[in-house]
């Protein structure tokens, strides 16, 4: 037999999607309309933070083919998936500017647009508050003054009734107060990032129509269609069988269309309007405004280390700037939590992530789910301190870093397979060619042409951050034909997870890849269940879930094979396609004999179709103490690092990225052309939040950055000129062939990465996020003396 | 989504005005600017005059020792015009950097000049030129130039039914250089956006985004120094500017890149 | 519903070789007159003020934001969109270099971007690697990171190959 053990495995295949991508031809909510489709527009606020003293929506119910006009105040639902505080339409008051305040659905856009601007609302503006610490003062104008009577998942949050605390999460590990005492030095410092936008090329898209009979079907641009059926179920109290979600394709997400978004206003708008579907897109500034970002975030670090370069005690605080609504905030700063001090083991530790409402658009997941965000922090922190103690920032992280047999912050024994986060970085800095630095007259030198370059680098870990009992599952089919049709419920927008996971069953069920059917369209009503497409979980659940599946159709088909080749179930094999006996392998049955139940000559038929079924569940997470913050939250780490090259015009602070390595601990590369596209993707969408995203505000909190006009992300000409990808392959135990998940990972810790080779190329410390020009060249010209090449920018350029 | 209006595509330029007479009426070249007013709510406007249509006002020709820009021509037909990269680079340079490839098929020279954003690209360099824009309107033909064109922030001296028929650049020898600053290397507004021409003892330096207009410094160097030519030019470029903080940059940097830029433009051009 | 029956105007638009004459409202952008009227839906709307790219088709030859164009403005000229490009069911070159380089994620500035490059290489069979960063710089990606897709339009510029 030809030997086809591994083929699939590994092999760079191009995502199977690709042509109907390259015609135009794949479909996207966007792109579709219904019979009878009506069209939504919605009103939305003025202010950050104002009591709605009434509503006339009366000339807007008179225009000519308005068929529904809704306000807050007539839907009695909230929403939320770990903490339900939100709202379909702003109801009593509204908590942010560009929060929806009341929506209308028409026979036309324009006649939508038209009724939007006829509808008054009177407001009675509030004292709004912005900035995270200074919500949590007592004197703080509350966001939630009901925050006590909501509902949230007990057991893992901890909201703070009478605060804007949204959930105060605590992890206590040995004493740090003693490990401070036992310090050589003590290094404090703060580190903040504004919010950032996720910025899919399709903006959220859906179409709903409530029908008479009490049915709720739904086409959305979603991350997770049973998540969305599940919340609507539990906000409308519907059976989740009349709840009707699929998901076609879906123009990137990166966390944003995770959850639920305007899914429950298209439903109530279609219920209004006596069931006729309902189709809301949002604009460009929707998605900027109303549709929620990435939280903001202040870090406040304070770490002892000994003189060898051995940190003894880290105490930090976490205050993220959640916005008006913290559902998924709340999850975010618990993940952030439970990960929050990077990967090193530190014996002493001290973290409090406080999610904390503010009157700013509301945060959600992004890419990195937190871990983006303090990374700033965490990694900027390691080489001040490595290079205050005058140890090389490369000898000190490898002095700290986690290794086989560490205990993490939560009490997680590391082990051999758990991956290898000092392999990551020793492979990027030997690939950027860390090592000898300049000496002072080199520095000088460059100085003196304007333009000085420097290297960095930084470490990055992240593990799954979802509930202990997440699951998944998949269906195997197999058609007339003996191909096979595969059906999951996680979405690929874009990942290239379905091609992964196609490899895999291929590979399992020894077969060409040619007739393995990922089935594209997701369906809550055909499709089996899948918690959520987020946390780079995808391909190892949904991985493991397809050999379940696939091994469960091949014994089915071996039960068959047993009586017509009258062998014992363990005496066959499974390959080309065929069930054999293994030591005749003549005597055989094709899949395609076995498919829909074998027929003797005679007639006679036994088997049936064959449908695999296979499903997984999280193994041995646990809840964390809410004391202490101790247990075990994570599926599986996956590892990475980066280093940067970086060159600076010492006048303008204008930055070039010059080389950008990263290295990720994936335990087995599936698909090595889409692993890199990952990376690729996701270094640049960090050089975004590195150097130039963040919200920008007016005083009163109005957004000016609500359009690509005033947000800029990078384009082909904004990036670096050499991406190189490395991956270590650590076999992850339980995962797919030893796969772990690399969604997220790409992007975290880019801007640490370059913050520290600004600090190398230039001896300035830049401690905000985004790292523009302009903060460059203040940072410069705010130094006072003491910097390398300082002296001659003095002398010639700085008045 | 746009509101309702009328669409007239007049053949002459007489059409135009007669049209233009209408209230609530606007001129549409690009519409890259215009469509974009327009989706944001800006503008209102019930009548669009596009004036694509009008034969005259097409095309980059030399009559007399004069360039002529028609008001329809394109920033990459500027771009691309063999003639303007030989006598003007410094008009390629600034066009080069406007907006994306796309953009720049359906945005026009004139166009830009007309939407008078502080941060228009062409207006630097097109000022340095000393260029002149033609206008024709109900009371027949007048010469702007350039430099009394711009009222304020979006704002030209046009009257309601004028339209700017051309631009017309006067050739002469001389040294160009447009430098631009940007959040990003693609396509974005000018954070700030500094222009130069130096011809026999002429210097004409113009700064974009730094003020409510683009703004023109025009010096005698004859009889200066090298050293000299450096601090007039740059004293003299600073006390014209007056930016401000917004989402780009603050006024503060914005006015340290001025001086670096002019320092830079001018060992380019000295 | 008057005013709104004279805000319409009658055009010829000859799209992917094909001529439609069709009344169109005046406010009606080309990408909606693309999508809405003749159903060609690969042209997308990411953010309507040409910003993304994500709605770019050819127009006589050259690319541009339809979301910038007015349907009105269309007539009479020539439009080519990511549905025009590939005849009798071959790829053009451009489309299969972006499958086997992989410069695809979520598809969704996919047409966009392919329409750009086809653009450039029309006009530049043999750009420089800076020279396709400037042409598709308008077209915005969240997902590639460009790279991929750059290195696809150069092995098209590399092979020579000429799409029909």
């Amino acid at each position: 037999m030809k030997k086809v053990s591994n083929s699939y495995i590994g092999k760079s295949i191009p995502r199977m999607e690709s042509f109907e991508k390259v015609t135009g031809i794949a479909k996207y909510v966007h792109d579709m309309a219904l019979p009878g489709m009506l069209y939504a527009k919605i009103l939305t606020s003025p202010h950050a933070h104002a009591r709605i003293v009434g509503i006339d929506k009366s000339e807007a119910e008179k225009l000519p083919g308005i068929k529904a006009v809704l306000v807050g105040s007539e839907l009695p639902y909230k929403l939320g998936l770990y903490l339900i505080d939100k709202d379909i339409l702003a109801k009593g008051k509204v908590r942010y500017q560009g929060e929806a305040v009341a929506a209308v659905a028409a026979e036309s856009e324009e006649i939508a647009r038209r009724a939007i601007e006829l509808i008054k609302v009177d407001y009675e503006p509030l004292t709004p508050v912005f900035d995270p610490v200074e919500a949590i003062q007592e004197d703080a104008p509350l966001v939630h003054e009901d925050l006590g009577s909501y509902n949230y998942m007990k057991g893992v949050f901890n909201p703070i009734a009478g605060t804007n605390i949204a959930n105060h999460f605590k992890l206590r590990k040995g004493d740090v107060e003693k490990g401070f005492k036992e310090s050589y030095r003590i290094f404090e410092n703060e580190y903040t990032m504004p919010q950032v936008n996720h910025v899919p090329l399709e903006t959220h898209a859906v179409i709903a129509e409530w029908t008479k009979g009490g049915r709720i079907n739904i086409y959305t641009s979603a991350q997770s269609p049973f998540a969305v059926r599940n919340l609507m179920s539990i906000a409308f109290k519907i059976p989740h069988s009349k709840i009707h979600v699929r998901v076609p394709y879906v123009g990137g997400g990166f966390g944003g269309k995770a959850g639920i978004h305007l899914e429950p206003l298209a439903a109530c708008l279609s219920k209004k309007a006596g069931g006729r579907p309902v189709k809301i897109v949002a604009s460009r500034e929707e998605e900027f405004n109303t549709i929620p970002s990435r939280q903001g975030l202040t870090a406040r670090i304070k770490t002892g280390v000994s003189k060898e370069g051995r940190i003894l005690a880290q105490e930090i605080v976490y205050y993220w700037d959640a916005g008006a609504y913290a559902d998924y905030g709340v999850n975010i700063g618990r993940a952030s939590g439970y990960s929050g001090a990077g990967p090193y083991e530190i014996e002493n530790v001290k973290l409090d992530s406080y999610t904390i409402y503010t009157n700013h658009p509301f945060g959600t997941a992004y890419r990195g789910f937190g871990h983006v965000e303090f990374f700033w922090a965490i990694e900027r922190q390691m080489d001040i301190i490595a290079r205050e103690l005058g140890i090389d920032p490369y000898e000190f992280r490898m002095k700290n870093l986690l290794k086989p047999g560490s205990i993490t912050i939560t009490g997680e024994k590391i082990r051999e397979n758990t991956g290898r986060v000092d392999k990551c970085l020793k492979a990027v800095v030997k690939a950027i060619g860390w090592g000898k630095q300049k000496t002072e007259e080199e520095k000088q030198e460059e100085f003196k042409k304007g333009k000085v370059t420097g290297k960095g680098f930084a470490v990055l870990h992240k593990a799954p951050a979802m509930p202990t009992f997440t699951s998944c599952s998949a269906i195997i089919k197999f058609n007339e034909d003996g191909s096979v049709n595969v059906v999951v419920s996680g979405v690929d927008y874009g990942q290239g997870t379905y091609t992964a996971l196609a490899q895999i069953a291929a590979e399992v069920l020894k077969m060409p890849i040619e007739k393995v059917h990922m089935v594209w369209e997701c369906d809550t009503d055909t499709g089996p269940y899948d918690w959520q497409t987020v946390a780079s979980r995808f391909t190892f659940m949904g991985g493991n879930a397809i050999i379940k599946a696939a091994h469960d159709a091949i014994d089915q088909m071996k039960e068959v094979a047993s009586a017509v080749l009258r062998a014992p179930k363990d005496e066959l094999e499974i390959g080309n396609e065929k069930i054999y006996v293994k030591h005749n392998p003549d005597e055989f049955l094709t899949y395609r004999e076995v498919a829909m139940g074998y027929t003797y000559p005679n007639g006679n038929s036994i088997g049936g179709p064959i449908i695999g079924r296979g499903k997984y569940i999280a193994q041995g997470l646990t809840n964390l103490d809410p004391e202490t913050g101790q247990g075990l939250p994570a599926l599986d780490w996956t590892y990475g690092a980066h280093a940067v090259e970086i060159e600076i015009d010492v006048r303008t602070g204008e930055l070039e990225l010059k080389k950008v390595v990263s290295a990720f601990d994936v335990g087995k590369v599936v698909n090595k052309l889409l692993c890199e596209g990952q990376v690729i993707g996701g270094v640049v969408q960090g050089i975004g939040t590195s150097l130039y995203e963040g919200f920008v505000y007016t005083p009163d909190g109005r957004l000016l950055t609500n359009s690509f006009t005033d947000y800029k992300i990078p384009t082909s000409k904004d990036i670096p000129d050499v991406i190189e990808p490395l991956f270590v392959e650590t076999p992850q135990l339980d995962g797919p062939f030893g796969a772990r998940g690399v969604a997220e990972h790409p992007m975290i810790s880019v801007h640490a990465a370059i913050g520290n080779a600004i600090y190398n190329a230039i001896g300035v410390d830049i401690m905000e996020l985004p790292i523009t020009s302009e903060r460059i060249w203040r940072a410069i010209k705010e130094k006072k003396g003491g910097i390398s090449g300082q002296k001659y920018l003095k002398d010639n350029f700085i008045p | 989504m746009l509101k309702p209006f009328d669409y007239y595509r007049p053949a002459t330029k007489d059409e135009a005005v007669e049209l233009l007479k209408q209230s609530n009426s606007k001129i549409m070249a690009g519409g890259t600017d215009l469509l974009v007013s327009m989706r944001n709510g800006a503008i209102k406007p019930e009548v669009i005059v596009d004036i694509k249509g009008i034969e005259e006002l097409r095309g980059i020709s030399i009559d007399n020792d004069v360039l002529r820009i028609g008001a329809t021509v394109t920033i990459n037909e500027i771009i691309d015009s063999n003639k303007i990269k030989e006598i003007f680079p410094v008009l390629v340079e600034a066009g080069s950097v406007l907006a994306s490839y796309q953009v720049r098929n359906r945005a026009t020279v004139a166009g830009n000049l007309c939407n008078a954003s502080p941060a228009a690209d062409m207006a630097p360099a097109l000022l340095v030129l000393q260029a002149e824009a033609e206008v024709y309107g109900s009371r027949g033909l007048r010469q702007i130039p350039l430099k009394d064109f711009f009222a304020g922030v979006k704002k030209t001296n046009l009257a309601q039914d004028e339209v700017l028929t051309s631009i017309k650049v006067p050739i002469r020898l001389g040294k160009g250089k447009y430098i631009k600053k940007a959040r990003i290397k693609g396509p974005d507004l000018s954070t700030v956006g500094v222009a130069c021409f130096k011809e026999d003892g002429k210097l004409r330096i113009a700064v974009g985004a730094c003020a409510p207009t683009p703004r023109l410094v025009e010096l005698n160097v004859s009889a200066m120094t090298r050293k000299e030519i450096f601090e007039t030019a740059k004293t003299e470029v600073m006390n014209v500017i007056s930016p401000i903080d917004d989402v780009r940059a603050s006024a503060e940097y914005r006015k340290a890149l001025v001086e670096i830029f002019v320092e830079r433009i001018l060992e380019e051009v000295l | 519903m008057g005013r709104e029956e004279l805000l319409k105007k009658e055009i010829t638009v000859t799209v992917n070789g094909e001529t439609f004459t069709k009344s169109v409202s005046c406010n009606k952008t080309l990408l909606s007159f693309l999508r809405d009227d003749l159903y060609l839906t690969g042209t997308k709307e990411g953010c309507g003020e040409g910003e993304c790219g994500a709605c770019t088709v050819i127009m006589d030859g050259k690319p541009v934001n339809s979301c910038l164009v007015l349907a009105v403005e269309a007539d009479g000229h020539e439009i080519l969109t990511i549905e025009g490009l590939s005849r009798n069911g071959k790829l053009h070159p451009i489309q299969e270099a972006f499958i086997r380089y992989q410069g695809i994620q979520c598809g969704f500035c996919t047409p966009g971007m392919i329409m750009s490059a086809k653009a450039l290489l029309d006009r530049n069979p043999h750009p420089t690697e800076e020279e396709i960063k400037d042409a598709i710089s308008g077209n915005l990606c969240r997902c590639t990171g460009y790279k991929p897709i750059i290195n696809a339009i150069k092995d098209v510029a590399e092979r020579g190959e000429k799409g029909e």
